[in-house]
């Protein structure tokens, strides 16, 4: 190939490259590709909207659960406080207003003084004078409505 | 795109199949333009380079055609189904639209169209499929030869073979072409 021949070639080809270099597919196509995309990958199309609100749902109930107390009360059934002494060992606090249907309780777990049981409906050894652990279970206004002596440290008893 | 993301093919590639729209988006921005080009200059046909172009992104988000990088990259394995899809398109025989027409309808091809470039955009096509693939990436998409090889799949000093013959199988065709004109004008 002579170099007139060469020249020739070069600026041919160069003139090619300059007529095609912005050329590609039309948008139309680009677009039907995304289209396939997405269907192709329907979990990632819902993704784009279904993580940012995930994110601010577990936001949301992580402050919620923060400003919960740990010892937080739990509903339980006037029927149950009434009959504890047949399930969970807890004994009915005599002349207490009752539980209103629904009201929430929470168990304290704490030592009392046997006069205290005493007091509270429990049958002791009135010459026992060690406190002894005991549960007592609490209405939303803070009177006892059942008591039961802890297992952790029932041996004593 | 206003923001290109970072990251090569591979890595794209594999977010691509994550189902990270974005990364897809991102490969379609680097790669369709080249795999437009190479597929209009072999088949002449701005139609059937899009149509080309499509199919190569629709096989790469296909799940049954997955791409293994132990046996090269992915610029490597686009172009080659790109050039499977050329092949089966020439196969056809399909009607071309000649690109010269197409060119014309921009202002830029309105100015630099005549008839020794139409002349050699024939000849670049008409040329055996290993030389013409050499053209294209070196001679019009400025591609060096080890890249060419890589795409090519095959060595260096091939690549420079290839080329040497096809440019003189096009300077012989413009030569031809140029004693015509004189003899026309004589």
């Amino acid at each position: 190939m002579n170099s007139e021949a060469e020249r020739e070639l070069a600026w041919q080809m160069r003139r090619i490259r300059l007529a095609s270099a912005a050329r590609r597919s039309s948008a139309a196509s680009r677009q039907s590709l995304l289209d396939k995309f997405d269907a192709q990958y329907p979990a990632a199309a819902r993704r784009r909207w279904y993580v940012p609100v995930g994110i601010a749902a577990a936001l949301v109930l992580s402050l919620a659960l923060l400003r919960v107390p740990h010892n937080a009360p739990v509903p339980v059934p006037v029927e149950a406080v009434e009959d504890a002494e047949n399930s969970d060992g807890f004994i009915a606090v005599p002349y207490v207003p009752p539980l209103a249907q629904g009201e929430l309780v929470h168990v304290v777990h704490t030592e009392l003084h046997p006069a205290m049981l005493m007091g509270l409906g429990v049958n002791v050894d009135p010459a026992w004078e060690t406190v002894m652990p005991a549960d007592l279970l609490v209405g939303e206004d803070g009177f006892p409505r059942a008591v039961r002596i802890s297992n952790d440290d029932a041996g004593g008893f | 795109m206003n923001g290109r993301m970072e990251g090569s093919d591979e890595e794209l590639y594999r977010r691509m199949k994550k189902g990270d729209r974005a990364a897809f988006a991102e490969l379609y921005e680097r790669r369709e333009p080249g795999i437009f080009r190479y597929a209009m200059h072999a088949t002449g046909s701005p139609e059937a380079a899009e149509e080309i172009a499509h199919e190569v992104f629709v096989q790469l988000m296909n799940p049954a055609s997955r791409f293994d990088d132990t046996k090269g990259n992915l610029e490597g394995w686009i172009f080659g189904v790109a050039r499977n899809l050329i092949r089966t398109h020439r196969r056809r025989g399909q009607p071309e639209e000649p690109v010269e027409q197409a060119v014309t309808d921009d202002l830029l091809g309105n100015m630099i169209y005549d008839e020794k470039m139409a002349t050699l955009r024939n000849a670049i096509r008409e040329l055996p499929d290993n030389y013409r693939e050499a053209v294209v990436l070196c001679d019009l998409e400025e591609r060096n030869y080890d890249e060419a090889a890589q795409l090519m799949g095959c060595p260096i000093g091939t690549v420079r073979s290839r080329l040497h013959r096809a440019r003189a199988l096009l300077a012989a065709r413009l030569k031809r072409l140029h004693a015509g004109m004189e003899a026309i004008a004589l």
